[in-house]
């Protein structure tokens, strides 16, 4: 690297200053091409910017939990169903909860944890299978009650106060009741919000039993809580250097359910949980205590368009079935350089799938076998895509894959790896992975999500049809409203109800425009968008464009294909 | 955020109108979250002081004299509430930055990320998060800071500089 390297970076940086549009100069670009350590640093800049824009994206929903609680605040209502734990040493106590899932995440419940070494020595396998067996578990933390069905279908929330939560995720709503106006607000929820429940009770006592075994914790039993009841407590003593001190679990000897949990921090802080097992559980609001004569207030959207709305969700619900698809993504400059950038493999045998994601900006520095047009991807098929993947050209910067219990997820940033695991389908969960690309909702919009992202008590989402337009035949069409934002979709009925085109305007932030230029039929009949353009335009404060960005999506999919079962090994990710 | 509509929900936030401040808190909280991430360096704080930050906004509008300065008005609010968080911390001699005080149980995978930005000087570290939070626009951190755009630019390049080269040092200290 030289002086005038120095220079070249300095542009570099200069011009990634909108981080969205890359700047390339025919002199940069000259450089870029001939010098190896400014490509480099080049591309170290946008991993970087990718980096920051998924940890902002990791941010969003307690911002959006802040904002809620604010806007309750506000009004006087307390924020029962979105944010419990204002107080800062609260919520270091629940992330104190909360850390042995992040360390350590619990796969199959039901076979894992009855397998494990270390239930037998604390002497709760029993009580967990006993747990397993209830439909039910109400807890109570401080003042916070919340009724959990087994399967994770309802959760419900109370507050001492009277206001109440209940959510059904299987039927896609939510009841919220305000004991201040007397009023229930029904609003519309999405399924795929299930994924982002809190810590089941089970998962609560699977992961103290997991860290506990990892830290060496001392583990004793003390008898019973109070003299002459038929409980026992166990305790857990951690070793020095361990964030908590001890972990006392108290058990029902004749049921072996588990009662209570108290944590101890070294600080001295303490949190206790108890539990109950109600059967049957709360069946709606009302068996909550909330009044049969409070006033209802609906806010699911309704109309025609939601006819369409459901047609498009069940769509994505079905999804493809078996598939191996490739995505090939590149950046449009000038309205002429196609440059590279992104590889991705799905694959999905059952409930299992698999996502592989490979940066492709040194496309061109590759010594492939298939040449093709300058700047942009040669017309590969996918036997010549998945070629390139296993010869190792490209090593692999992000991987996901869902084994049919559990998320596994591995990310190359910066000479690292990062590894994380969750006991659910990450793959359904637009609002909590927002970098995650899976085929069908590539081809149809989660919609549900998309009606509750963005709508609360104060603020819901209108739905609207649109009318035929010419320039659209056969198309069908509906509009998203929302505050300062709408979004359109059309979507072709004659062909699978594939997302057509979808223009995105937030005011005086950004317009997005997405349309499919080509569309695809697999061997299995099912239409899906081959060639996908998006632009997307940032907006000065006073509206007017700022600048603009185009890419193209390029898909190729086969259907009803024969995939490896080993594929879905989470061993067989990259190492 | 158009400023006519701004207008309307700010005159109805003055009548009273929840509805009306909670689409505001939406539009401007992004904004706020990351002048108090920027400033105080640690998200904990950060989120108690932006909360602050749109209660005490909210609950005296009646305060706000030129409707159409609301993103300053709201972002000077954030900015001395965090300031007096940096007094306080001060005094006690208690650690700034998110690495010292990161609570247990976040999860582990932008640690280096938030190291780096941890070290990184505060005025290169809140437009590079408003950037990132706030519309990717540097006009619009441009207004909200009160400085040029040009100032903006630059300073935006310098942090991506800066943050590269730390989070270089944070893979080769690994």
């Amino acid at each position: 690297m030289n002086a005038r390297c120095e220079e070249f970076q300095t542009m570099i940086a200069a011009g990634l200053g909108e981080f969205s549009e890359i700047r390339q100069t025919e002199e940069i670009r000259r450089h870029l091409e001939g010098c190896s350590d400014c490509r480099e640093y080049f591309r170290a800049l946008q991993a970087d910017d990718e980096l920051l824009a998924v940890f902002t994206e990791s941010l969003r929903p307690s911002l959006s939990r802040l904002e809620a609680r604010t806007i309750d605040s506000l009004s006087g209502v307390p924020a029962v169903c979105r944010g419990r734990f204002r107080k800062t040493w609260a919520r270091k106590v629940c992330a104190t909860v909360a850390v042995a899932a992040a360390l350590c995440v619990v796969a199959t419940l039901a076979v894992r944890i009855l397998g494990l070494t270390g239930v037998a020595s604390v002497g709760l396998a029993g009580t967990l299978e006993a747990m397993q067996g209830k439909a039910w578990v109400h807890s109570v933390e401080r003042v916070h009650e919340i009724w959990r069905r087994r399967d994770g279908r309802i959760v419900a929330f109370k507050r001492p106060n009277g206001s109440v939560c209940y959510t059904d995720y299987a039927d896609n709503v939510e009841y919220e009741y305000n004991p201040n106006s007397r009023k229930i607000v029904i609003s519309l929820v999405a399924g795929s919000h299930v994924l982002a429940r809190d810590e089941t009770p089970l998962e609560m006592v699977a992961n103290i039993i997991e860290s506990a075994e990892k830290a060496g914790a001392k583990v004793r039993h003390l008898g019973p809580a109070e003299p002459g009841t038929s409980t026992e407590v166990i305790r857990l003593d951690y070793p020095d250097g361990f964030h908590l001190s001890s972990t006392l679990l108290t058990r029902d000897t004749a049921t072996n359910l588990l009662l209570r949990i108290e944590w101890i921090r070294r600080a001295g802080e303490k949190m206790t949980v108890t539990f109950d097992y109600p059967d049957p559980g709360p069946t709606d609001i009302y068996a909550l205590g909330v009044p049969a004569d409070a006033i209802v207030h609906d806010t699911r959207p309704t109309g025609p368009a939601m006819t369409l709305v459901r047609r498009i969700q069940e769509r994505l619900d079905r999804g493809f079935g078996d598939h191996q698809a490739i995505l090939l993504e590149s950046e449009i400059e000038n309205d002429v350089a196609y440059l590279p950038m992104h590889v991705s493999v799905f694959r999905q045998k059952g409930q299992r799938k698999r996502w592989d994601s490979y940066r492709a900006f040194n496309f061109r520095g590759l010594d492939l076998p298939y040449p093709g047009e300058e700047g942009r991807w040669p017309n590969l098929s996918m036997p010549q895509v998945l070629d390139i993947v296993a010869s190792g050209a490209m090593s692999p910067t992000y991987q996901m894959l869902f084994d049919g219990s559990r998320t596994v997820t591995r990310q190359m940033y910066n000479r690292e790896v990062r590894v994380r695991e969750w006991e659910s389908d990450q793959f359904k969960a637009p609002g909590g992975a927002p970098f995650t690309h899976y085929l069908p909702s590539l081809t149809w919009p989660d919609l549900y999500f998309e009606i509750q992202r963005g709508s609360s008590v104060h603020s819901r989402t209108e739905i609207l049809e649109l009318p035929a337009d010419p320039n659209r035949p056969g198309l069908v069409g509906l509009r998203l409203v929302r505050f300062a934002e709408t979004q359109d979709y059309w979507f072709d009925p004659a062909r699978d109800h594939v997302l057509i085109e979808r223009i995105q305007i937030q005011q005086r932030v950004n317009t997005r425009r997405e349309f499919v230029r080509e569309l695809g039929q697999a061997s299995t009949g099912v239409w899906y968008p081959r060639v996908v353009e998006v632009e997307s335009t940032n907006l000065g404060p006073d509206g007017v464009p700022d600048r603009t960005r185009r890419w193209e999506r390029r898909i190729l999919l086969e259907t009803g294909t024969t995939i490896d079962d080993a594929l879905f090994d989470p061993a067989t990710l990259a190492r | 955020m158009d400023v006519d509509l701004e207008k309307e929900l700010i005159a109805s936030c003055r009548r009273g109108d929840t509805s009306a401040c909670g689409d505001l808190i939406r539009a401007h909280s992004g904004r706020v979250f990351a002048v108090c991430f920027g400033m105080l360096g640690n998200r904990h704080d950060a989120e108690d002081v932006t909360q602050q930050t749109l209660l005490k906004g909210f609950t005296q509008i009646r305060t706000l004299r030129d409707s159409d300065r609301f993103a300053p008005w709201i972002v000077r609010i954030a900015r001395n509430l965090c300031l007096d968080v940096l007094r306080t911390r001060k005094r006690r001699g208690t650690p700034s930055g998110l690495s010292d005080l990161r609570v247990e149980g976040d999860p582990e995978d932008y640690r280096p990320l938030e190291q780096a930005l941890d070290k990184l000087n505060v005025d290169y570290r809140v437009p590079l998060l408003l950037f990132s939070f706030d519309g990717r626009s540097t006009q619009s951190i441009a207004e909200t800071l009160g400085v040029t755009q040009a100032n903006v630019q630059t300073r935006l390049s310098r942090a991506r500089k800066r943050l590269r080269r730390l989070l270089e040092r944070e893979g080769d200290s690994r």
